[in-house]
């Protein structure tokens, strides 16, 4: 055996290349966190200012100009809380089959491949799906159940791959453990698999929804059609009924009126904070499930 | 002297009346002459096919009850597979294919009228890595007499123990009833889950390399409570290691692939210390000296 050989040229080359490797992955890193935190800090430098009470409690005046956007942030609120009634359920049941019950196969593989491709879908073509099934199919006027269930669809995607992801991740001796135990396959189900997957559907769940916050193209599609049935025409919608948070700030910002900036970067701010609100609760539920055991279950 | 797989013609079915036990119209065949245990589980002709590939094949033996019996043999001979037979296990692998026929206490276990849940009720299973669920101590025991409908706190909370004292783990566990299973150590962990099967009562406990992830202490904690459990219960067990094989077992079932981990096959089947001291096929012999495998 050779002695250790101090700091050949080989060596020092493998060295330099080891930390340029390791910067670039650094520096990709900051490149991905700086802008966000710009963001944060430009949004909240340019919005705090316009939230107030008043902003945030009470209906607009002088087509928003003054007053505050209360019935904009209690409809997003509403209409989040429609999507994740229809997106949650749908998508958990919809994991459960492809990860507990559907057999491998090329079939299976196929599914998988679309409901990943639905991700991808642009969101501006939901929009044109929604309003073509709902208002063309169906012929219902509910803009809001129209918007919800459209953004619903898109949510769908995100729900599913991560429910799945989360139920796969269980180690497949647990299952067995309880199968073994002469559990039926239901209950093993319900029992263990579901349960342990609760973490990561909350997360993905969330995730999915807050999301759907932010989406404004198919919104844009339904509130539009759903207002005039003809054309895009914001005022009628804005006037007539409230939008949600996204779609009223897209407007507000290219409506060319005299909104103050601040109040536009104050929505803006009131969107981000919904935004948050959702992501912090899925992570302290997260922590809140895993940290509580299951035994006080049942 | 001895019967090994290969039956005698003329075998009575005595024996198997005697115990009150259909057999599938087989004939009974004692592994050792001196036995007077039932049969509990008789295989016939068992074959397991992963795919198109036969993993294992015609592999007919009789399982005795409250007797503890050891299925050896080099990795790849089937005797998972055969194992896992015992309690529809293969089942859930949506490739395997099994032949043949298992009766428990003359019921033929694979055929479409019997309900596999129903046949692991019966047929308990602990696994080579210890896989506690995220529970706690007393939930885990709990879980399956409370799936199967047993409740109420005072009933459950008596089966908790009962369990736990015959699986030789209450004294380590009474004050940590509460806390999370996995947070147990590794021999206590595989302890907990013979306890879990252990309060759904089986009647026959499965146990797959049941010791190859603990140390030599849990290990022999593990040997010395499977003594104490087939007071109770029929034990089979796969075993790498031949002298766990040798130490806790009534009866030795020996298993070898032919080629390439295909087509395994049952060589010799007796009496463990028979088959420890006195093979009647050289392959067991090779193997039990350590020449190969």
């Amino acid at each position: 055996m050779t002695a250790l050989t101090v700091r050949s040229s080989r060596n020092q080359r493998l060295d330099w290349l080891q930390r340029i490797v390791f910067s670039l992955t650094f520096l990709a890193t900051v490149v991905v966190c700086v802008p966000v935190a710009i963001v944060a800090v430009y949004v909240i430098s340019h919005g705090a200012s316009a939230i107030s009470w008043e902003f945030l409690f009470s209906g607009p005046a002088r087509a928003g100009r003054e007053g505050g956007f209360f019935p904009v942030i209690v409809l997003t609120m509403y209409a989040l809380l429609l999507v994740m009634a229809f997106a949650v359920p749908v998508g958990v049941l919809c994991a459960v089959y492809l990860a507990e019950y559907a057999r491998p196969g090329r079939l299976l593989r196929l599914i998988n491949l679309t409901i990943i491709n639905l991700a991808g879908v642009p969101s501006i073509v939901y929009g044109l799906f929604g309003v073509a099934l709902f208002f063309d199919v169906i012929h219902t006027k509910q803009a809001l159940w129209v918007a919800s269930a459209t953004l619903a669809m898109q949510a769908l995607a995100i729900v599913i791959t991560s429910s799945r992801e989360a139920l796969l991740a269980i180690t497949p001796g647990i299952r067995e453990g309880s199968l073994a135990l002469g559990v039926s396959k239901l209950r093993t189900t319900f029992f263990i698999a579901l349960p342990q997957a609760f973490p990561g559907i909350i997360t993905g769940s969330l995730l999915a929804v807050s999301r759907a916050a932010g989406e404004t193209a198919p919104i844009l599609v339904v509130g539009a059609i759903a207002a005039t049935n003809v054309s895009l025409r914001p005022d009628a919608i804005i006037n007539d009924r409230p939008q949600m948070l996204s779609y009223e700030l897209y407007y507000r910002i290219t409506e060319g009126l005299g909104l103050a900036d601040e109040r536009k970067w104050g929505l803006a701010l009131v969107l981000l904070g919904i935004v948050l609100v959702l992501n912090v609760s899925a992570l302290l539920l997260r922590i809140k499930i895993q940290s509580m055991g299951y035994e006080k279950r049942n | 002297m001895r019967e090994t797989t290969t039956p005698g013609k003329q075998e009575s079915r005595d024996g198997a009346q005697a115990v009150g036990v259909s057999l599938g119209g087989l004939p009974y065949r004692p592994a050792h002459s001196a036995e007077t245990a039932p049969v509990v589980l008789r295989l016939d002709k068992v074959g397991v096919s992963y795919g198109n590939v036969p993993a294992v094949n015609d592999v007919s033996m009789d399982i005795y009850k409250n007797r503890i019996t050891a299925l050896i043999g080099p990795s790849g001979c089937g005797k998972s597979s055969i194992l896992r037979c015992l309690n529809r296990m293969n089942d859930l692998i949506h490739s395997a294919r099994v032949t043949g026929s298992v009766y428990l206490d003359g019921v033929d276990i694979n055929s479409d009228a019997v309900d596999p849940v129903q046949v692991r009720r019966h047929v308990g299973m602990v696994f080579q890595k210890p896989n506690p669920f995220p529970m706690s101590v007393r939930e885990n025991v709990a879980f399956g007499p409370k799936r199967q409908g047993t409740s109420g706190r005072g009933p459950l909370n008596d089966i908790v123990e009962k369990a736990l004292r015959s699986a030789a783990l209450w004294d380590e566990v009474a004050d940590k009833m509460a806390q999370s299973g996995t947070a147990l150590s590794g021999g206590q962990q595989q302890r907990l889950c013979i306890a879990r099967v252990l309060a759904v009562r089986p009647e026959i406990i499965l146990m797959d390399e049941p010791c190859s992830a603990l140390d030599p202490v849990a290990t022999l904690k593990i040997e010395d409570l499977m003594r104490e459990l087939a007071r109770d219960y029929t034990i089979v067990i796969v075993t790498h290691n031949m002298q766990q094989a040798a130490r806790v077992s009534d009866y030795t079932a020996f298993m070898l692939a032919s080629e390439h981990g295909v087509n395994g096959q049952l060589i010799e089947y007796g009496a463990t210390n028979e088959i420890f001291t006195n093979p009647k096929d050289k392959r067991t012999e090779d193997y039990i000296t350590g020449r190969f495998g």
